[in-house]
């Protein structure tokens, strides 16, 4: 059984991404673990750059081995306030190094993101859609965080909506790669075969931004989305997704 | 009908993502969601019976701001409460 942190309870604006634990745990073998957020934000103020971005990190990893957890997913909003700092660094380094970590308390993507390390061994980008482009079928995704393992190179910028601490535009390499979702009952599954077509770095979005080629995501996410979130996975394994729900 | 949400996480400039008819903001629910973090609007404006789920709701994305994001998490809200709804992005 793989014990799933949520620190805090979902972000309030997530209001379509409610989860199932009794359905997890029957069929996934996920049991998820509520744990305080004050566990973070009693850190008080940190610094607000790298250094404190990185005492995130720590009080996270020590909150993984306490609780034994396999993943987690942490209110992050709430730090901006309190710890002055943000989880990205934090998640993204968590992700690199094997363990499934969401941000905003969104557990259907983090189950998404579990998912996709039990089935491939790596981890995923949890994004935003950003833009689409309906006659070309192009999309733009983003998001402030991104696990290092993923990308070519990146820099550290401000996270996007609070204009501080410290958020990651990373640079994916092109080529083949799943868009994936599971919603937090298991009742549906959205998967696609995607290409990465290029990077980009635009001010008044979230800081890392990737536009991906897709055949059936934008008339799926206009009219019948699972959620917002969803995660991109290096390869193309969409039928190994949809079969792994059934 | 056009209601227009925005958060108060975002402090950039918004605006309107592209002019629609006025006869079919006359005659339809049309949300604008500038920004990310606007769900919890959303259903404040349904429990105030502002917006009902008994007609279609349209909801209109910009490419700035988590727009098309809060669209994203309002509409999958609004099919799994029987309602009925569609994104657009452009006019």
């Amino acid at each position: 059984m793989d014990k799933l942190g949520l620190i805090g309870k979902p972000s309030d604006w997530l209001i379509s991404s409610r989860y199932d634990a009794t359905i997890l745990r029957e069929k996934l073998h996920i049991d998820i673990v509520d744990i305080p957020i004050e566990e973070v934000t009693s850190l008080g103020e940190v610094d607000g750059g790298e250094e404190g971005a990185l005492v995130i990190y720590n009080r996270l990893r020590e909150i993984v081995e306490r609780y034994q957890l396999s993943g987690l997913t942490l209110r992050c909003f709430d730090l901006l306030t309190t710890v002055k700092n943000t989880g990205c660094l934090a998640l993204a380094k968590l992700n690199a190094e094997g363990i499934p970590a969401a941000c905003e308390g969104d557990v259907p993507t983090l189950i998404t993101m579990m998912l996709a390390n039990r089935l491939t061994g790596c981890p995923g980008f949890q994004c935003n859609p950003a833009r689409v482009n309906t006659e070309t079928g192009q999309m733009l995704w983003a998001h402030c965080t991104i696990p290092y393992t993923m990308v070519d190179k990146f820099n550290y910028d401000t996270h996007f909506e609070s204009g501080f601490g410290v958020a990651i535009h990373g640079e994916l390499p092109t080529g083949d790669y799943t868009l994936v979702k599971v919603s937090g009952d298991l009742s549906r599954v959205f998967a696609e075969d995607v290409q990465l077509i290029r990077n980009q770095y635009e001010p008044n979005l979230c800081r890392t931004q990737v536009w991906l080629q897709t055949k059936q995501v934008i008339p799926y996410l206009l009219s019948n989305p699972i959620s917002n979130h969803h995660v991109l996975v290096r390869g193309h394994h969409a039928q190994a997704f949809i079969e792994s729900i059934k | 009908m056009l209601i227009t949400l925005s958060s108060s996480l975002h402090k950039e400039e918004l605006a309107l993502p592209f002019e629609l008819e006025q006869s079919f903001i006359d005659a339809n629910q049309v949300v604008a969601v500038l920004t990310g973090g606007s769900e919890g609007l959303f259903l404040q404006q349904v429990e105030a019976g502002a917006i009902t789920l008994d007609r279609p709701i349209y909801l209109l994305a910009s490419e700035q701001s988590n727009s098309l994001a809060a669209c994203c998490e309002i509409l999958s809200w609004i099919n799994q409460h029987n309602g009925h709804g569609q994104i657009r992005t452009h006019r």
